[in-house]
């Protein structure tokens, strides 16, 4: 399965990332042993860390064995270590998933060159939302010189060849970053990017929405004459003489509008400063 | 046409921190690779199917959740058969919602009984970290709850639960909220949440205004107000005006699986009756039990006496001749019995007492051994239980007793000790929600209820979702004797045994259908007047599941 395989490549890319060590391991499987500020992040045990800080105890370091197959024969394994299936959805490959996510957030990288001109690299998540979902993840890049910015970059950026360390002999031109004024310009292309693209989820929604309301209007409209003519359940019963028909058509017109209404969610996620020998595109 | 909000956490974050922290650029790309995988790509696709690589979920359980989700949009009332696994769909819903985003805060409102399941079923199968509620701080501390109905309707709950927002609301047996003037219903209508899901398999029990009622929930409205709604689709209490129209209002708020059709496969149902001829002395008791039945239960009936103990006793001569034994001694005590009676049931009780060889154990016994697989032998009582239990025993077969008084705990204990150590399961009751025997095939009915909704589910703790393999079962009847007539009536008049419960439902007023039974055999005079009535009896039968069938 090509999924299993890629979660097995992402595992130990992040693990070699934030210096986990190797353990030997059958095939297709990790053994790993995590520093401490890993494991607080892997595993939800808050009380446990109080206690080690506040004993001043020193545990050894936990060791995860990870299992990408469900019909992995195991044998050998450290002691006390009980093998885990990871798949996309467990508990363990969320939690990496987020750990990933919170160290990631930003970073600063250069190309190997002697010229190099800095920009500002955004991942912005953008999400349709009615009573369904749709996001996109888009990535900009803003050249810090010109203020010329550049669309799906992190295409472009994954192929080149990027070192987290400045290279020793390249000149870097020293740019003042008004990081406001970095904002709004990308926010701004965003803003058009979003304008350009299909609304007919909108507008459907929208439709929707009014149409609902309508007939929800219309029923509690009915309901009201109804009421004038003869008893209604609602008026005369006791226990819901406080909770008037009006109060309802309220809370279901709310409640409609919170549901249906089309709504354009736009989130900057990640950014980066990354320093390139030629533009991204 | 839409709103537009932007959310500056990350321009927040870097203010927070003085100035950009240098990571690192592998991190960098292990970072939005973590938040392509969450990504919900398009409006219709299923995410969470991926999420869940262990539970593979039946084709009508993602239509339903699709369904529920793209087309019913998360306003719906989940009302599948019996069986066909509504707590999945309601799962996948949930679990597709908040892999979106889209629910953080739920509240799934239970029987008191099931709060327990439910939680762990979301954990184990969904791996949502759901929590049942225990005291009044729970409200507020978590975020997915699941809680009684019948504690959440009273305050102090109460206005706990109604001064927050429920992205979602689930509401499982929701035909507890058919009658409008009950606080359930209440609740319901005045808790604030955007999706809300009612989950029953009986969205009409007695009286079409009760499909009202739950739809006016979802989406009020949709079937008009209680007056028009009257008038355009009540014919009489249970039947609907004009079934097309009536199916097609609720269409857009109901999502219906039934057993048969559609794409649910179940595994064959293999009935088998297994003939016995009693043994010399064993016919002279029941022929002995029958006439004192029939003596006393006119003059009873005479008398407007309590023909209970009766219709016990004659049921229980059925099943075993050990069974009779107790409510032959409590009879006994009865102070206003004659002396005839007192000596006559006194005689009886040695009898029964001195019955040598029991001919529908001895039965039991051999199939169980030709069987050589795991077994559940259903009996309507314990005293038969335990004798069978014993008898077993004897013969060297492990078994081991499930009863309807048994706590939770204990019931899934029984569970593993037959699924794990012991080769019999004998049961006094079909065990209750939830305790699903799937890994066994084979029932015998030592003894038939003479209530045709308890067989059913007792065959449906063993043949339901999940069974791989036919099923089979085999009813014990005993020539000469009534229960020759009732499995005759039950499995090849009224076809019990193929029939499913969704139909059943219908075979209303199930106490009369005991009652008639019962004056069938006392007040015939013989065979053939027990067959016509028994004939005439399951033509209604019949007749009410036409009619039923014509509705929604």
């Amino acid at each position: 399965m090509s999924m299993q395989t890629n979660l097995y490549e992402y595992c130990t890319r992040y693990f070699n990332t934030v210096g986990a060590t190797f353990l030997p391991a059958e095939e297709g499987a990790l053994c790993i042993e995590i520093p401490r500020d890993v494991d607080k992040e892997l595993t939800d045990r808050p009380f446990y860390w109080m206690w080690v800080e506040a004993m001043n105890e020193n545990p050894p370091n936990t060791i995860l064995y990870l299992t990408f197959r469900p019909d992995m024969q195991i044998q050998t394994i450290p002691e006390g270590v009980k093998p885990e299936q990871i798949t996309h959805g467990s508990y363990r490959m969320m939690r990496i998933y987020s750990s990933a996510k919170s160290r990631g957030t930003f970073a600063a990288v250069y190309e190997n060159s002697s010229r190099l001109s800095p920009y500002a690299v955004f991942v912005v998540k953008i999400s349709f939302v009615s009573d369904r979902r749709i996001d996109f993840l888009e990535s900009y890049a803003i050249d810090l010189t010109t203020l010329q910015v550049y669309g799906d970059v992190m295409d472009q950026l994954i192929k080149r060849n990027l070192q987290d360390d400045r290279p020793l002999r390249a000149q870097i031109l020293p740019v003042p970053i008004d990081m406001d004024q970095v904002f709004s310009l990308v926010l701004q292309c965003v803003k058009y990017d979003v304008e350009d693209r299909d609304h007919s989820w909108a507008t459907e929604a929208h439709d929707r929405l009014e149409k609902e309301l309508a007939k929800l209007d219309h029923y509690y409209q009915s309901c009201d004459t109804n009421a004038e003519n003869k008893d209604s359940t609602y008026q005369t019963d006791e226990a819901t003489s406080h909770w008037s028909i009006q109060a309802e058509q309220e809370l279901r017109r709310a409640e409609l509008i919170w549901r249906t209404e089309p709504k354009i969610e736009v989130r900057p996620q990640q950014m980066a400063l990354v320093y390139l020998a030629t533009p991204p595109a | 046409m839409y709103q537009y909000h932007e959310q500056l956490d990350l321009r927040k974050q870097l203010t927070e921190r003085g100035d950009m922290p240098a990571g690192k650029w592998s991190l960098f790309q292990l970072a939005y690779e973590a938040e392509k995988q969450s990504l919900s790509s398009s409006f219709e696709d299923f995410i969470c199917l991926d999420a869940l690589p262990n539970l593979v979920p039946f084709p009508h359980q993602i239509a339903t959740a699709k369904r529920v989700v793209n087309e019913l949009h998360g306003r719906a009332l989940l009302a599948d058969e019996v069986g066909l696994g509504k707590t999945i769909e309601v799962g996948l819903i949930l679990k597709e919602y908040m892999m979106r985003g889209l629910v953080k805060k739920a509240l799934i409102l239970v029987p008191a009984s099931l709060v327990i399941q439910w939680t762990r079923e979301l954990n184990e199968k969904f791996s949502i970290s759901a929590f049942a509620q225990r005291n009044e701080w729970s409200w507020t501390t978590y975020d997915i709850l699941v809680a009684s109905i019948d504690t959440t309707k009273r305050d102090p709950h109460r206005s706990a639960v109604l001064s927050q927002d429920y992205d979602i609301v689930i509401v499982d047996e929701a035909h507890k909220l058919k009658n409008k003037k009950t606080r359930n219903w209440q609740l319901i209508n005045q808790l604030r949440k955007k999706y809300l899901l009612l989950v029953t398999a009986t969205p009409v029990q007695n009286d079409m205004r009760e499909l009202f009622n739950l739809i006016n929930l979802l989406r009020p409205g949709q079937l008009g107000n209680s007056t028009t709604f009257n008038a355009t689709h009540v014919d009489s209490k249970r039947l609907p005006k004009n079934p097309h129209a009536l199916r097609s209002a609720v269409g857009e708020v109901m999502v219906r699986n039934r057993r048969e059709g559609g794409g649910v496969e179940f595994t064959e149902r293999l009935v088998e009756v297994v003939p016995i001829t009693l043994s010399k002395e064993e016919q002279v008791l029941y022929d002995t039990v029958t006439n004192f039945i029939k003596d006393a239960y006119s003059k009873r009936r005479e008398a407007k006496r309590s023909v209970l103990s009766l219709i016990t006793l004659q049921r229980e001569i059925c099943s075993s001749s050990y069974a009779v034994l107790g409510t032959l001694e409590t009879m006994q005590r009865d102070k206003r019995l004659s002396e005839n009676e007192h000596i006559a049931l006194s005689d009886l009780y040695h009898l029964a007492e001195s019955i040598p060889n029991y001919t529908k154990v001895n039965h039991v016994i051999d199939l169980v051994k030709k069987i050589n697989d795991k077994v559940i032998i259903f009996t309507e009582y314990r005293a038969t239980q335990d004798f069978l239990l014993y008898m077993l025993q004897q013969s060297g077969i492990k078994g081991v007793l499930f009863r309807g008084g048994y706590k939770r705990g204990k019931k899934d204990w029984m569970k593993d000790l037959f699924e794990h150590k012991a080769q019999v399961l004998i049961a006094t009751e079909a065990g209750g929600e939830g305790i699903n025997l799937q890994f066994c095939n084979q029932v015998i009915n030592f003894d038939l209820p003479w209530n045709p909704m308890r067989i059913e589910q007792r065959i449906g703790r063993v043949h339901r979702l999940g069974q791989t393999r036919p099923v089979y079962i085999h009813n014990f009847s005993t020539q000469n004797t009534i229960e020759e007539h009732i499995v005759h009536l039950l499995q090849d008049k009224i076809r019990m045994f193929e029939m499913v419960i969704g139909k059943l439902d219908v075979i209303l007023g199930i106490k009369a259908f005991e009652e008639d039974l019962m004056r069938t055999f006392m007040e015939s005079t013989d065979n053939a007047e027990v067959r016509a009535r028994l004939s005439a009896l399951s033509h209604r039968v019949q007749n009410s599941n036409i009619e039923q069938l014509a509705s929604v």
